[in-house]
């Protein structure tokens, strides 16, 4: 009530290539007062919170008598379904009882209640007001935008994430959340699927122009959906728009690299594509989604999408993209002032 | 959600310093303002109160000493305040006369008013005796009469053989209000 | 709206758990001394009117004490007027008593007019010597005038009529 008349700080922490952003806007009298950032080197999903951190964070607290703190989840058992009742849930066979879920009338964004509690426990001493998922930043941006009836898949691409979900007619159809971590080395025991691991080699012996250090390693999120992709992935099935299906083989693919010669995907791109690829076949194949083939696309880029994964989705995807450049932090911070002031 | 309210773990001086000063004025100005005029006042009506008290307390013990000296009084001159009020009749007075004279009778000659609180009722008296010590023994007995009864002038006794013929005025005196 | 949050934002507090107490203490302190200010004011206010009460009361026994005093005063007078009033009857008693006592044997009354200031006898003596000497004497001796008018009868007796006056404030009676 009164509350509005004083400055209320808002921040927003999001997680992004061992380094957490703190995004600040201060505001008073539904006024933007002031705006700032910064930037700590962190070693990522450390169980406690940076000492350097911590101090900020406090110190913004004792500054600003109203501090709101919303924190981007980044963890892996993320995803979002269609529908809000716990069928829904068991139907995408996904553990009712060990999530935790934010229902957006008629579709929910989920994530493991351990990630969350552990958030709590690691922000104990400072606290958190608003924890979102990147499924509610997807839907805030597509939002934003005039909504499309027909099928459209939304991309939202981050450094270390990549936020996939399908909607029609407003609603969300199909939702993927895939996280990319970057070690050195293979190392079987992080991967959760063999098939990738494999496939993964191969792609990364084809390719001679990768760089040792930009290995990397596939870990999808345990969507058991995807258990039902083949294990031994030679080449992706989709349909093509006249119906007829038609494959990607990689196997082909590395064979006919100078086919694609315009196109050569390297480190995280390829496994962006790759991903994509995977979760469409999934889309298209499992009949638990009703799906509409898609054609057009929607990217929000807060990282940076090459030119050559855009041309890609494009030819190989035959998807009509439309690009957004949106800054994640401010947006997060956004949402939360939202919701503090409708 | 656990409330991060640090405030009770490092103390900000500042706002000690603040909080403090605001309550040492606030106590100070009400202390001067408020309390110490008023203790002031305060002792002095109760000391006001406490020398009337005494006052009253005072002339309350001269009223019941005079209502004491008045109740003695009336007890002591109870016969005479009750001749006073006690309202004449000529029937007793003739049968009073009697035991002293024969043939008594009384005529009325006026009222009237003795020094604005009496009431003055004088008759004439007519009566025969024997000897004049009837009339003595008469004078003495008036004086214990029901009524507060002067003999007065003229009096005329007349020999008539054996008797006397008398004559004589007395006055009745009685209250002109009666006052409780 | 409905919030797109996994969790609920804290409620914020304009101040903190330190000012609130130092607030509330200083409340506090604040109405224990204007509760203390307040009793006095009233305690004075009560003292002022009881006083003036008491004042009044003790005004209305000065008053009763005043009509004590009158009324003892009118019943002393009663007493007095009473006391008058029994005298005079004594002292025409032992006037008359005197009077008849004075008059000697040989002399015998056939009237007696006793007034204010005079006094008239009717009688009967045998000779003028001896009313003089035994009654004429004694009645000059009282009163202011006295003078005697002698007839004589067929029997050779007088009858007198002596008339005696006092006209001084020393009046045969008040």
């Amino acid at each position: 009530m009164m509350q509005k008349y004083f400055t209320n700080l808002f921040i927003s922490i999001v997680a992004e290539d061992n380094s957490y952003k703190v995004f600040c806007k201060a505001i008073k009298n539904s006024k933007q007062k002031d705006k700032f950032e910064k930037i700590f080197p962190v070693k990522a999903n450390a169980e406690f919170l940076n000492k350097d951190l911590e101090d900020y964070l406090i110190s913004l607290q004792d500054k600003y008598n109203f501090a709101y703190i919303a924190f981007l989840l980044d963890s892996m058992g993320q995803g979002a379904v269609k529908g809000v009742q716990a069928e829904d849930f068991t139907k995408f066979n996904v553990d009712f009882k060990n999530i935790k879920s934010v229902k957006f009338d008629t579709w929910s964004a989920y994530a493991s209640f351990i990630d969350i509690n552990w958030l709590h426990k690691k922000y104990s001493k400072v606290g958190l007001d608003f924890i979102y998922s990147p499924f509610a930043l997807l839907y805030t941006l597509l939002a934003e935008h005039k909504l499309k009836i027909k099928s459209t898949l939304y991309l939202l691409n981050q450094k270390d994430s990549v936020t996939l979900a399908v909607f029609k007619e407003g609603t969300l159809d199909f939702g993927v959340f895939y996280k990319i971590i970057i070690e050195d080395g293979l190392d079987s025991a992080e991967s959760v699927e063999n098939w990738e691991e494999e496939e993964e080699a191969q792609g990364v012996e084809n390719l001679a122009t990768l760089d040792e250090e930009s290995q990397a390693d596939d870990e999808m999120m345990d969507l058991s959906e995807l258990d039902t992709l083949d294990d031994d992935l030679q080449s992706e099935e989709f349909l093509n728009t006249d119906g007829t299906q038609g494959t990607v083989d990689y196997k082909d693919e590395e064979d006919d690299d100078e086919g694609m010669e315009d196109i050569a995907l390297y480190g995280r791109d390829l496994h962006i594509f790759r991903f994509l690829n995977r979760a469409l076949k999934e889309y298209y194949n499992n009949p638990t989604y009703e799906s509409d083939f898609i054609e057009n696309m929607v990217i929000f880029d807060g990282y940076d999408m090459s030119k050559e994964i855009i041309q890609s989705l494009e030819e190989d995807l035959y998807l009509d993209l439309e690009m957004h450049k949106i800054d994640v932090s401010e947006m997060v911070c956004d949402m939360s002032i939202k919701e503090i002031y409708d | 959600m656990n409330n991060t309210d640090r405030s009770l773990e490092k103390i900000n001086i500042i706002k000690l310093l603040i909080f403090l000063s605001i309550f040492i004025a606030i106590t100070l100005v009400l202390i001067l303002a408020l309390i110490l005029p008023n203790v002031k006042q305060y002792r002095v009506y109760r000391s006001q109160y406490n020398n009337a008290v005494v006052h009253k307390v005072r002339v309350q013990n001269v009223l019941d000493g005079r209502i004491k000296e008045l109740k003695n009084l009336n007890i002591k001159n109870k016969k005479v305040f009750d001749s006073f009020k006690h309202e004449f009749r000529k029937d007793e007075f003739i049968s009073f006369a009697n035991k002293f004279f024969n043939k008594v009778s009384l005529k009325e000659v006026k009222k009237s008013i003795y020094k604005k609180e009496f009431r003055v009722y004088e008759l004439n008296v007519t009566s025969t005796l024997k000897t004049p010590i009837n009339f003595y023994k008469f004078l003495d007995g008036l004086n214990h009469y029901q009524n507060i009864i002067q003999a007065d002038f003229p009096i005329d006794l007349k020999s008539n053989g054996k008797t006397i013929n008398s004559t004589f005025k007395i006055k009745v005196f009685g209250l002109l209000v009666l006052k409780k | 709206m409905t919030s797109y949050s996994f969790i609920k934002p804290r409620k914020k507090h304009l101040f903190s758990a330190f000012s609130k107490i130092w607030i509330a203490f200083i409340a506090f302190i604040t109405f224990l001394l204007i509760a203390f200010g307040v009793f006095l004011l009233v305690k004075i206010a009560i003292y002022k009117k009881d006083t003036i009460k008491i004042n009044n009361e003790r005004a209305m026994l000065d008053k009763k004490i005043n009509e004590k005093d009158d009324f003892m005063e009118y019943l002393l007078r009663q007493k007095s007027l009473g006391e008058e009033i029994f005298s005079s009857n004594t002292l025409l008693k032992d006037s008359m008593k005197n009077l008849f006592d004075l008059v000697p044997d040989q002399i015998t009354l056939s009237r007696v007019i006793i007034k204010k200031d005079s006094l008239i006898i009717y009688g009967k003596t045998p000779t003028k010597d001896s009313f003089n000497f035994l009654l004429s004497a004694p009645l000059k001796s009282i009163f202011s005038t006295s003078n005697t008018m002698f007839y004589l009868t067929s029997e050779g007796w007088y009858n007198f009529v002596s008339t005696n006056k006092i006209t001084t404030m020393d009046s045969f009676s008040e």
